[in-house]
């Protein structure tokens, strides 16, 4: 009974065997694409939407198999699924049909071949095409996706390109068979912000173009809403919702939609938004209950929810679908309910007047070494004339892309690298310069959060002894009582029981570790915390659980954070002030609403506009900033201002000369002649 | 390890029969090597010359030597000599290795230099000539054999260690420790040391066979133990003269060894995937 | 790629420098006094005194290191205490024997090697799989000395098909050779093939999980070419880096089949020379075993920058 659709999925079901025993990542997932269309999936980590896409394609192996479901493609009656996965039709369905871009594109690309014999391969099984035929459209595939100098860089390997540059190279394969269906599965998640909005908007061009349709799979809300017409929301490896974009930002039906519109920070957000976490943690697929698989962490939950099976979608008005059992009545009476709970207020810190940390024209270099010697050949300037302050109790956002030396400035203040020059005047001494014996009283009083809560943590200590190492280190507590009883206040305080003392943190979720890791940072009564990336590693719907604790501390201790991400929206919720960096320099410093409704540096506003909103709405009335090239390497660094060569701006004297900061008025400082 | 986790542990790797007769293997051997003087039918080193070269019988399992020894009781003596060399060799290599490793992967720059440039050397000379060159030296004996199988598998240790050093060195909660104010000595000794523990585990187990061998081949050559103390490897040599007259004198003593390594290496195997799957070549 | 060789010889010849160094030092590692240790102690002192010079015991170890140095690159180790004739004409004749045994089976290993790898991990699990990793482990734990008298016993004692001991060169006689050669080469190759076939095996499984090789398959490609063009060239490279060592074990085990079938090659002085502390020859014979499997290394080295473009464009 498969209709017109070009693509139906029908009850797929996959499981994977761990342990000995099955588990179902997908469970039952049904959607459909019509030609030319782009849909969006998304889902949060474990929501098995990669898996779903895997099998429609079979390209699922071992311990993985695909226990039931129907795939028709084209009108056809045939299940392709009845197919092996090594069959003719499947493989003529695989890259011909449909084309699958993967989200790593460092890894994706075969490193002893060249990306033209990889491209010209497709072509030739796909198209039956000669091979000189072949490698004409690779080159014209290649200029399509604007690589530049296409004939020689045919015989280039993967890693002579850059990682956007490798992607665009996946997107030239994938199209080059002319497919009816592109699939980008996170195909943009490892790349920096504005590269992403390049690809993503080039895919869209060439789709449009070519009437290709796309099925975007990712956990970027944003990203449905700028680019997707309709979107699937799949939760814990099910479907739970699915309606055109506009209706789906509007007027969400699943409360685990609503709750993650709720949950996530938005470019646009007024400064006093609250975000509203969603508690608890996805189920394992391991032992998932029988009933609504969101049932643990929902705030309409009722008891006929844990009564009945999993709820199938039902659909609420045309096409839209949502798979809760909740009656509109019953909704509507919830939602006045928690829309009546007293949301808890914003905290509110305190900004002294007084300086906390005041960074003083800061540079650290990296020297090069090369040959069997071991001669010094050149330097890195990995950060070049840093020169801020941040006061007490305040929130410093540092953002910046890949390369822009946020990561270097965290770790001199933290004098993990001895910086080539310039001041860090902390509490009102300059520790620049110090070495080791003398930075121990100093140690204690600058804390760090990583941004991988796997890596940060010793998977060989217990959670306490993680969080108790710095008291015993520095003699903060004098005997074991004391010890145990900051140890469990500690645990206290970021939301822990201490009765998880003794795990290890393998033993921990995500977000506990992360919150393990807030404790480490807290144990030593610092006055600053430097927060590189504290929740980039986190779901969505763990996230604002942190972001949340990071605010409530700020409050309480009167703390200064120096918050390190490459996520605007994020930074800007949180952040009194924020400081963008480029290429090893600060091109703009200001308050966080002064940075939105007037931003001054090109970069800056490239950067903004290729941050997708959460609302299709907003999307729509957003201008669109075009940013040229990408990102160059440190070591590729342009003379003068380092963004003059992506800027249509630029002037002569941008290239020759570097602009220094100045202040605009309000504290608003740019680096930039045009002001 | 706690207490949980070595159960876990054990059940995982006697999840698999193959490992349980392994293990099997293996506990006669060592019953065998310690309870020697009680279950060898002989002295090993009593002569009796009128029974030169016998057939097996049931006076003599596996017959008698060209010295009219009997060679099961020789060959269970063999086997002493056999684990003490491998677990010695094993612990020295690993103690050594690993300390220079960790040195040289930690500290990094000139220290590196240095330890990485003389491993390379040492490992450029096949193992069995250096360790036959080191006998020049040393010379022969159960000790000093220890010591040479010991220094020249040492570089397998040393590579390892810096590998893991520096990938650990990268991991985020080295730099915490750093930053909370622990020295390079805490560093080294309660983080680094005790997230390597499972290879360097690997590592012992998988070396124990390949000492066994490389002493019996000592030994073969008449570099390693020599007369009249019984080693399964100067017994074959000795056999070799009569290998037309009584084969099962010098063959028996090699499936010795054979077996040994081969239910040693399986347990090493079994102790690997235990203890971490990753390492596994499958999946 | 030129500084990339140029890079590796250099690191070659410090590696070189420094075994050298250690096998300098063996001599004064050595307890006792060396002369008499080379010459017994029966000996008298006019003897001793020019012995004595003649090592250049009364300069300093510095001095005494580069004289050395100088004339082993000449070829000259001195003279050889148990056959009272310069060390390289002694070594001269059986270096060749040794050499051509180890290479040979080193070439007759790889392809083999190679071939049941993979082929046991494009059947990983199936029972050719299990058959070839049950074989590979266990002749990687068989001593060489022992299947040597094992083949000896059968195929020459009782079966009487081949000769048990000797080496002509083929070129002297040709039948003869052949025949003499089978066994020394089978026993040889065998671990050769069993580590190779282990390496290739689990470096192919390795490869198989990467994201290129779900990609070659996302596009569509026929299974024996998502293996043989896509895999198999990666999978190779980490088996490359292992061939230079295994040209080192290749020369280890010749001297177990030298001892074994009497082949007169450099094992068979090694352990003679060993056992009567004759140290110029063990010095020479460390040396030219390590100065071949550097040799060996450094072309593995090229070689596999050859394969990898990844060493190529650094």
């Amino acid at each position: 009974m498969s209709g017109k659709h070009l693509l139906e999925i029908k009850n797929i079901q996959t499981c994977f065997k761990t342990d000995g025993k099955m588990v179902r990542a997908v469970d039952g997932v049904s959607m459909y694409l019509d030609r030319g269309e782009i849909i969006g999936i998304v889902g949060e980590s474990g929501s098995g939407k990669s898996v779903t896409m895997m099998s429609t394609l079979q390209l699922i192996s071992s311990p993985g198999k695909i226990t039931g479901g129907e795939v028709y493609l084209d009108g056809n009656d045939k299940n392709m699924l009845e197919y092996g996965p090594q069959s003719e039709e499947m493989r003529q369905m695989r890259g011909g049909k449909i084309s699958m871009i993967f989200q790593e594109p460092m890894t994706s690309l075969n490193p002893v071949l060249t990306i033209g014999y990889q491209i010209q391969e497709n072509i030739m099984l796909h198209l039956k095409l000669s091979k000189e035929e072949a490698k004409e459209r690779t080159i014209k595939m290649l200029k399509m996706v604007n690589i530049p100098d296409a004939e020689q860089r045919y015989h280039y390997y993967p890693q002579q390109f850059s990682g956007g540059m490798r992607q665009r190279i996946m997107i030239a394969m994938a199209l080059s068979s002319e497919p009816d269906i592109l699939v980008a599965d996170e195909a943009t998640t490892a790349l920096d912000v504005t590269t992403q909005a390049q690809l993503l908007e080039m895919i869209r061009d060439i789709a449009k173009k070519t009437n290709t349709a796309v099925i975007i799979v990712t956990h970027n809300l944003g990203i449905v809403a700028r680019f997707a017409e309709r979107i699937y929301v799949m939760y814990s490896g099910s479907v739970v919702e699915t309606t055109n974009t506009n209706e789906l930002f509007a007027d969400s039906e699943h409360p685990y939609t609503r709750a993650l519109l709720r949950a996530i920070p938005r470019l646009d957000d007024p400064k006093d938004r609250i975000l509203i976490p969603i508690e608890g943690l996805p189920p394992n697929p391991a032992t998932r209950p029988d009933y609504c698989p969101f049932y643990d962490r929902c705030e309409y939950r009722m008891d006929k929810c844990k009564q009945c099976k999993k709820p199938a979608l039902k659909e609420l008005s045309p096409g839209h679908f949502s798979a809760c059992l909740l009656t509109e009545e019953e909704k509507a009476a919830k939602a006045k309910e928690i829309a009546a709970k007293k949301i808890k207020e914003a905290p509110q810190a305190v900004v002294s007047e007084e300086s906390c940390l005041d960074v003083r024209n800061v540079r650290k270099y990296f020297p090069v070494y090369k040959g069997i010697m071991r001669k010094k050949v050149g330097e890195v300037k990995a950060i070049e004339e840093i020169t801020f302050q941040a006061r007490k109790g305040e929130t410093l956002g540092i953002v910046g892309e890949s390369g822009c030396g946020k990561t270097t400035l965290a770790r001199c203040i933290m004098r993990v690298y001895q910086p080539e020059e310039g001041e860090i005047i902390f509490n009102g001494t300059d520790i620049a310069t110090f070495n080791d014996k003398q930075l121990k009283p100093y140690r204690p009083k600058i804390s760090m959060i990583f941004q991988d809560p796997f890596s940060s943590l010793d998977p060989r200590q217990t959670a306490e002894s993680v969080v108790g190492e710095s008291l015993k280190l520095h003699h903060l507590v004098k005997t074991k009582e004391e010890y145990d009883a900051r140890v469990d206040e500690l645990f206290r305080i970021v939301g822990l029981d201490p009765a998880l003392k003794n795990r290890v943190p393998h033993e921990f979720s995500g977000g506990q570790r992360q919150r393990i890791g807030i404790a480490r940072a807290l144990s030593s009564n610092p006055d600053m915390i430097i927060c590189d990336e504290p929740i980039s590693a986190l779901d969505v719907s763990i996230q604002a659980q942190v972001i949340n604790l990071l605010e409530e501390l700020q409050a309480k201790l009167g703390l200064t954070y120096l918050f390190i991400a490459h996520d605007l929206a994020v930074v800007k919720h949180i952040s009194d002030r924020i400081l963008v960096m480029y290429l090893g320099r600060v091109v703009e410093i200001a308050e966080c609403d002064e940075l939105y409704e007037n931003t001054l540096h090109p970069y800056t506003k490239a950067l903004l506009a290729a941050v997708p909103v959460a609302d299709p709405v907003v999307e729509a009335s957003r201008d669109r900033v075009p940013i040229r090239g990408e990102v160059p390497s440190l070591t590729k660094r342009p003379s003068g201002c380092p963004f003059h060569d992506r800027c249509d701006h630029a002037t002569e004297r941008c290239k020759r000369e570097v602009p220094q900061l100045k202040d605009v008025g309000g504290g608003h400082q740019v680096a930039c002649f045009l002001y | 390890m706690d207490k949980t986790k070595f159960k876990k542990f054990i059940r995982t790797l006697y999840s698999r029969k193959i490992v349980i007769g392994a293990s099997v293997v293996v506990a006669v051997f060592i019953l065998a090597a310690i309870l020697a003087p009680l279950i060898a039918p002989y002295d090993p080193n009593y002569a009796d010359f009128a029974a030169y070269l016998s057939q097996p019988s049931a006076q003599h399992l596996l017959g008698t030597d060209s010295y009219g020894r009997d060679v099961l009781s020789r060959i269970i003596y063999g086997t002493r000599v056999s684990l003490i060399i491998g677990v010695l060799a094993v612990c020295i290599s690993c103690i050594i290795g690993t300390f220079f490793g960790m040195v040289a992967g930690y500290f990094g720059g000139i220290v590196d230099d240095v330890i990485y440039r003389m491993t390379e050397a040492i490992r450029a000379i096949p193992q069995v000539v250096l360790a036959m060159a080191l006998t020049a030296v040393f010379g022969s004996g159960i000790r000093n054999l220890a010591i040479i199988l010991g220094i020249s598998s040492m570089t397998g240790y040393v590579r390892m260690m810096r590998g893991q050093v520096l990938s650990i060195k990268q991991a985020d909660y080295i730099m915490a420790g750093k930053l909370q104010g622990n020295s390079n000595f805490q560093l080294m000794f309660k983080h680094i040391l005790p997230n390597s523990i499972s290879p360097i585990i690997v590592m012992m187990t998988q070396q124990v066979g390949s000492t066994i061998l490389s002493e019996a081949g000592l030994s073969f050559l008449g570099l390693g133990i020599s007369a009249p103390t019984a080693s399964w490897g100067s017994m074959v040599s000795e056999g070799r003269m009569f290998l037309l007259q009584n084969p099962v004198f010098a063959l028996t003593p090699g499936i010795c060894v054979a077996a040994l390594v081969i239910s040693l290496n399986m347990l090493g195997d079994g102790v690997r995937d235990a203890l971490d799957p990753r390492l596994r070549g499958e999946l | 790629m030129g500084s990339y060789v140029l890079k590796r010889t250099g690191q070659m010849a410090v590696i070189l420098v420094i075994i050298s160094i250690f096998i300098f030092l063996l001599v004064s590692m050595i307890p006792g006094d060396p002369v008499y240790a080379m010459l017994g102690e029966e000996v008298s002192t006019e003897e001793y005194q020019r012995v004595y010079l003649e090592l250049g015991l009364d300069k300093p170890v510095m001095v005494r290191y580069f004289d050395w140095l100088v004339s082993a690159l000449h070829g000259d180790f001195g003279q050889s205490t148990q056959f009272h004739k310069a060390t390289m004409e002694v070594l001269s004749e059986r270096i060749p024997i040794t050499l051509f045994l180890s290479f040979t089976a080193f070439f007759i290993s790889i392809p083999l090697g190679i071939f049941f790898g993979v082929i046991s991990a494009v059947f990983r699990g199936k029972k050719i799989d299990t058959v070839v990793t049950f074989l590979a482990n266990l002749t990687a734990c068989l001593p060489q000395f022992w299947v040597g008298l094992l083949v000896m016993y059968v195929f020459a004692m009782k079966l009487g098909w081949l000769p048990s001991y000797g080496f002509t060169w083929l070129w002297d006689d040709f039948s003869t050779g052949i025949r003499q050669l089978i066994l020394p080469l089978f026993c040889l190759s065998l671990t050769g093939v069993a580590s190779i076939t282990r390496q290739t095996r689990s470096s192919m499984l390795e490869v198989i999980r990467q994201d290129y090789v779900r990609t070659a398959r996302s596009k569509g490609l026929k299974e024996r070419k998502v293996i043989f063009v896509h895999a198999l060239k990666n999978g190779l490279i980490p088996v490359i880096t292992i061939l230079g060592m295994r040209l080192g074990t290749m020369l280890g085990g010749s001297m177990f089949v030298e001892s074994v079938f009497s082949i007169p090659g450099m094992g068979s002085l090694f352990v003679k020379a060993i056992t009567s502390r004759d140290i110029p020859v063990v010095q020479a014979c460390v040396l030219v075993t390590a100065l071949v499997a550097c040799t060996i290394n450094l072309i593995t080295d090229i070689l596999y920058a050859v394969v990898d473009p990844r060493i190529r464009f650094e």
